[in-house]
């Protein structure tokens, strides 16, 4: 992984320093909270419902074993023992005091990590595929490209004070892992027949009260002129983006406005005077940058897998987790092993300090001594040796962390909602849990087959429902939490935003509701056809007939 | 009102501007100004960062005279309009400590060591 050389640790010393400075004119009133709000908020520090909330990036979603544990550190001494993985791999901290933020970043600082530009309007921590570096189906490492990114957008001059947030993902797989349609900017990774390596550039995708899936602005950009080709985007974002409503300030809005082949042109006219230019990343250091995501050495060792056939059958348990959570790797012989944050009363992506703890240890033990953060809120080990997995399962459940949820019901994504957050209109972690509880057996769950439910507290969408197989929206209906409930949706390929299936519920019915949209797309399903590919197919009267029939009242 | 000059960290005195652009202004709608005379932008609101990809602008259409920041704006923002082509800008005399101090603390640009042709990488990263 990435390493931080002098210059890396005095550019976040300096800007550790430089935030502490901060802090104390606040502190002492020489700044007005006006004038603090977007400095903390460009150091990722909200003011929430009931303390501070300390947002810190995971850079493309990899952490080493030792960062895994310089974070439980901060959850114990800073926290009440909890940590909260985000839907955009960063971590947040939801109890913290302001004196205490500038120690925090200084902790971070010891182990090369920080909070820079984890919210604000700037270009926030890029989205990357978990399992990149590691996967079985990518063109190159994406990770790479996070990197190049990041420090290209750190503290970047020009693009510090944006019309509004500004979120880039990067995905190289085959499959699409980091919900590129759903970005300002998303960026494939392609290769041409010729061989070039390149991306596919998209823009103006996005959540929220407008959700939009990105569309192409460009079909192939070689890889040397990625950065110049985002710097004419940001350029003419920055410059004509609306400023004067928030609710319309995203980059999707200026895209609709302007429409796609205008805005091409306009980013066109800006990226010609660039192209090129010093801006691009200059051959040697890409290759300084590469070195450090070479490929790992494994230990191929003997796979034997009749043994895992025996263990298979004598323990369903293990079988059921290794068929949901062990994901393809691109050697045979190892697997990439998810590890679920969701469980019955389990708020989806806490783990405590211990836990993280424990997980460190297992990525040494079993793994690179390295984990990656997945915007699905959970935690993934790659590179476990598929003869280490019987023992990897045991000590899972051993520390309580063996669900065997990836992608199926249970791997709910769920915004913190009004349990913590001032924007939400209702909250999401009980919905959560009650759906947890009603398919509360996991042979159940997995019977099910993929399905993505994801839970939002209010229209912002940080808990992507718009992108979800089912989707959950809390809304306000007269001073009473109600929850709408769309289908369809999709991240990755072939990205779509779900439909409203019809009036609201309150929070008991919810859980009912789902039920019977489950029963239904199971009791008419063809032979292995997905939830998704059920509601590609069927009409979704279908559903709405199953929910409201039902329905007393 | 003071010109605050971001390389030499000094007070000077207020200059006329022939030309004051609005941040608000969009750079394809912006003419070229006179080569030497001191050009003014003015920042609405210090949140409002768009009179820094007019002052990108103007550097990179050749533009190489003072450019001056004017309007809200805070000593925070002190490298970052450094770093877009401004010169100076306009303060208060008693704001200069505070500018001063924010340019000390400002980390070095992440963007200029990325494009350095010669990469900073002196030894190969996996010793």
């Amino acid at each position: 992984m990435y390493r931080y050389d002098e210059f890396d640790r005095e550019f976040v010393r300096a800007r550790t320093l430089q935030f502490r400075d901060q802090v104390e004119r606040r502190l002492s009133g020489e700044l007005s909270e006006e004038a603090f709000k977007p400095l903390r908020l460009q150091n990722g520090l909200y003011l929430q419902l009931h303390a501070y909330m300390l947002r810190i990036a995971i850079p493309y979603g990899v952490l080493s074993s030792a960062q895994m544990r310089g974070l439980a550190g901060i959850a114990r001494d800073f926290d009440r023992g909890y940590g909260h993985f985000t839907t955009r791999q960063n971590i947040q901290f939801n109890w913290v005091r302001l004196d205490q933020a500038p120690d925090i970043l200084d902790r971070l600082a010891q182990f090369d990590m920080h909070a820079i530009q984890t919210s604000g309007n700037c270009i926030r921590n890029v989205t990357c595929d978990p399992l990149a570096g590691a996967a079985h189906d990518e063109i190159e490492d994406a990770r790479l490209w996070c990197e190049v990114i990041r420090q290209w957008s750190s503290l970047h001059p020009e693009f510090s004070f944006l019309p509004r947030k500004f979120k880039i993902a990067v995905s190289a797989g085959a499959e699409d892992r980091a919900a590129t349609g759903f970005h300002d900017i998303g960026l494939r990774l392609i290769r041409r027949r010729d061989g070039g390596t390149g991306f596919r550039v998209l823009v103006g995708g996005g959540q929220g009260r407008t959700p939009r899936v990105a569309r192409q602005l460009d079909s192939f950009v070689p890889q040397h002129q990625i950065l110049s080709c985002l710097e004419a985007i940001m350029r003419v974002y920055n410059a004509a983006g609306r400023r004067d409503n928030i609710y319309k300030a995203r980059i999707k809005v200026l895209v609709d406005a302007m429409g796609i082949d205008a805005f091409k042109d306009a980013v066109n006219g800006q990226w010609r005077e660039i192209k090129d230019t010093a801006i691009e990343l200059p051959k040697a250091e890409h290759d300084r940058i590469a070195a450090y995501f070479a490929p790992p050495v494994l230990d191929q060792g003997p796979a034997d897998m009749a043994d895992l056939g025996e263990a298979r059958s004598a323990d369903p348990t293990f079988d059921r987790w290794l068929r949901v959570n062990a994901l393809p790797h691109f050697s045979a012989n190892h697997v990439n092993a998810s590890i679920s944050l969701k469980s019955a009363g389990r708020p989806p992506g806490d783990a405590s300090a211990s836990e993280m703890e424990a997980l460190a240890m297992l990525a040494e033990t079993y793994g690179q001594g390295e984990l990656r953060v997945a915007y699905t809120q959970n935690v993934i080990i790659p590179h476990v040796h598929k003869a280490n997995l019987q023992c990897f399962h045991e000590d899972l459940v051993s520390i309580g962390l063996a669900g065997a949820e990836e992608g199926l019901i249970g791997d709910m994504i769920a915004c913190p909602g009004l349990d913590y957050c001032n924007l939400a209109n209702a909250r999401s972690l009980p919905v959560a849990d009650r759906i947890f509880t009603r398919f509360a057996d996991p042979a159940h769950r997995a019977e099910i087959g993929p399905l993505r439910l994801n839970i939002s507290g209010c229209i912002n969408a940080c808990g992507h429902h718009h992108a979800a197989d089912i989707g959950i929206l809390g809304v306000d209906k007269k001073g009473v939490e109600h929850y709408q409930i769309t289908v369809g949706g999709r991240a990755g390929e072939a990205a779509a935003i779900g439909e409203v299936i019809g009036p609201s519920f309150a929070e008991s019915e919810v859980p009912a509701a789902v039920e019977a949209i489950v029963d239904s797309y199971m009791a008419s399903r063809r032979e292995g056809e997905t939830f998704a590919g059920f509601v590609r197919r069927a009409d979704i009267s279908v559903l709405r007939k199953a929910v409201y029939d039902g329905k007393s009242g | 009102m003071r010109w605050f000059d971001l390389e030499c960290h000094q007070l000077l005195p207020v200059q006329d501007c022939q030309t004051v652009l609005q941040g608000a202004m969009l750079p394809e709608d912006i003419c070229r100004p006179a080569p030497d005379t001191p050009v003014a932008v003015r920042f609405e609101k210090f949140s409002d960062g768009r009179g820094f990809t007019l002052a990108r602008h103007l550097r990179q259409s050749g533009f190489a005279g003072p450019l001056v920041a004017c309007g809200s704006l805070i000593p925070d923002q002190a490298d970052f309009l450094r770093r877009c082509g401004f010169t100076h800008v306009e303060i208060h005399p008693a704001m200069a400590c505070r500018w001063r101090r924010s340019l000390a603390l400002a980390p070095q640009s992440m963007q200029h060591v990325l494009s350095f042709q010669r990469s900073r990488g002196a030894t190969d990263p996996q010793d």
